[in-house]
C-alpha cells in the first residue's frame, strides 16, 4: 500500500485493508452468482407459464434475455424475433383485445423475488 | 404506502365518476375502484393538448378501450389494471392505529392541520359515536399493495403523440416519486413509472396511416386493512384496578382461599378509573 508521507502511518494496516477487499470480493461472487442463478431460474418459471398460457403458447421459446444497444438487460421477445410484433400485441392489447401482460408481471414478481434470493445467499454466505 | 404524513389536500373534488354508476356499483367507491377513479380524475384535470388554434383542450380517458358504438376521437387515453401485487417489501411490523394516528402535515409548510385515520380507499376518517369511550379504538396497521396499470396514449398525428409524451413524462407522472391523490380516503398515494414503449400500430385505413401509440406501466400504492371494521366491537371499560388481598392468618379460610362473605374488605383498589378527569 502507498501511503503518502504527509499522512500518519499505521502499521499493519495492510492487513486491515486486504481482509476488507477479501470480503468485498466475496460478497460481489455472492451477488454474481445469486444474480445468475435467479435469473435462470425466472426465466423458466416465465417460460413454462407462457407455454401453459394459450395466448402465449406459440411464443414460449422465443422468450429471452439479452443486453439491448445501450448495454441494460432486456428481457421478452427480442425485435429480431419473428414473433416480436405478435408478443407486443399481446403483452399490451389492442382495441379488440385485453392486454395479457406476461413479460412485465414477471418482471415484477421476478425483482421481488430477486430481493429475496439476495438476502438468503447473504445470510448463507455469513454476512 | 399511502403517506402516513398525508399532505392537506387543496380541495377536495366530487365523486370522480360523472356518469350515472351501474346498478351494481357499490355504495363507498372502495380498494381498486378509488385508485382508479382517482387516476382518471387526475389525467382528466392534468392532461390537455393544443388544438388547430393552440387552445389546450382535454383530452378524453377511457377505462379500457372504448366501446364499439362509441365514435373514436383522437387523441385519448386507456386504463388497463394489469396487476395487483402485495408489497411485500414493506410489510416490516406490526402496530397499532388509532383514531387519530395520521399526521395531517402542510406540504408546503410542514405545519400540522388536523389528525385522522383513514379508511384505505373507502372514507378520508373513521367516525365514532359520541359516547364511545377515549382509546377503545383500534386496528392493526394497513398492509401495502401495489396497483399495476397500463396507461395507453392514442393519437393520430406525431405531434399529440410528442406532446403528450412529454406531459405525461414532465408534468403528470412525474420521476420518482409521484402523487396521486385520492378522494375516496384523502390520501395521496405514491406512484411510479414502471416502463415506456412505443407500440405504433397501422390504423384500420391501412398500413400507410399509423396510429401513434405509448404505453406507460404505472404502480400506484395503496393499503388494505387487516381489520374488518364489521368485526370491531367495544371492550368493557375497566373502571377499577383492584389487588385480591390474602386474609390475616386469623380470618377464615378454606385453602388459603377467602370466603366469599369476606371478599369485599380484602380487595384493595390499586387504580380507579372512574375518578379520572374525561
Amino acid at each position: 500500500m502507498v501511503v503518502p508521507s504527509n499522512h500518519v502511518y499505521v502499521r499493519g494496516g495492510d492487513g486491515i485493508v486486504d481482509a476488507f477487499l477479501d470480503v468485498v470480493s466475496q460478497a460481489e461472487n455472492v451477488v454474481t452468482e445469486a444474480a445468475e442463478s435467479e435469473i435462470m431460474a425466472h426465466h423458466e418459471r416465465l417460460q413454462s407459464a407462457a407455454a401453459q398460457d394459450p395466448r402465449w403458447s406459440s411464443m414460449a421459446e422465443d422468450i429471452q434475455y439479452w443486453s439491448d444497444e445501450e448495454g441494460n438487460l432486456a428481457y421478452g421477445v427480442p425485435p429480431t424475433s419473428q414473433h416480436h410484433e405478435q408478443a407486443m400485441r399481446t403483452e399490451y392489447g389492442d382495441q379488440t383485445t385485453p392486454p395479457t401482460p406476461l413479460i412485465r408481471m414477471g418482471v415484477v414478481n421476478g425483482v421481488a423475488q430477486m430481493g429475496w434470493s439476495l438476502r438468503q445467499r447473504f445470510y448463507e454466505g455469513g454476512f | 404506502m399511502a403517506s402516513r404524513a398525508t399532505r392537506t389536500p387543496p380541495t377536495i373534488p366530487a365523486r370522480p365518476r360523472k356518469t350515472t354508476p351501474p346498478p351494481e356499483y357499490p355504495d363507498h367507491i372502495g380498494f381498486i375502484l378509488a385508485e382508479e377513479d382517482a387516476l382518471k380524475l387526475m389525467l382528466e384535470e392534468c392532461l390537455t393538448l393544443p388544438d388547430r388554434t393552440g387552445a389546450e383542450k382535454p383530452v378524453r380517458i377511457w377505462f379500457r378501450f372504448p366501446d364499439s358504438e362509441t365514435t373514436i376521437t383522437y387523441p385519448y387515453v386507456t386504463i388497463d389494471l394489469i396487476g395487483i401485487e402485495p408489497a411485500y417489501d414493506l410489510w416490516h411490523s406490526e402496530y397499532p392505529l388509532y383514531k387519530m394516528s395520521e399526521v395531517e402535515e402542510e406540504s408546503d409548510t410542514g405545519h400540522v392541520s388536523g389528525y385522522r385515520l383513514y379508511d384505505p380507499s373507502t372514507s378520508r376518517d373513521i367516525a365514532l359515536t359520541a359516547d364511545d369511550p377515549p382509546g377503545f379504538f383500534v386496528r392493526r396497521n394497513y398492509l401495502q399493495y401495489r396497483l399495476i396499470f397500463q396507461l395507453g396514449l392514442w393519437s393520430n398525428n406525431v405531434a399529440h403523440d410528442r406532446i403528450m409524451t412529454a406531459r405525461m413524462f414532465r408534468d403528470i407522472i412525474q420521476p420518482h416519486p409521484s402523487w396521486l391523490h385520492c378522494p375516496a380516503d384523502g390520501v395521496w398515494k405514491r406512484m411510479e413509472t414502471l416502463g415506456w414503449t412505443p407500440a405504433d400500430i397501422p390504423s384500420q385505413e391501412g398500413a400507410q396511416k399509423r396510429i401513434f401509440r405509448k404505453m406507460f406501466t404505472i404502480s400506484v400504492q395503496t393499503d388494505l386493512p387487516q381489520d374488518r371494521l364489521a368485526d370491531l366491537s367495544m371492550q368493557p371499560r375497566i373502571q377499577k384496578l383492584l389487588l385480591h388481598m390474602w386474609g390475616p392468618p386469623e380470618a377464615d379460610r378454606t385453602d388459603g382461599q377467602i370466603l366469599p362473605e369476606d371478599r369485599s374488605q380484602y380487595w384493595h383498589t390499586l387504580h380507579d378509573f372512574t375518578q379520572e378527569a374525561p
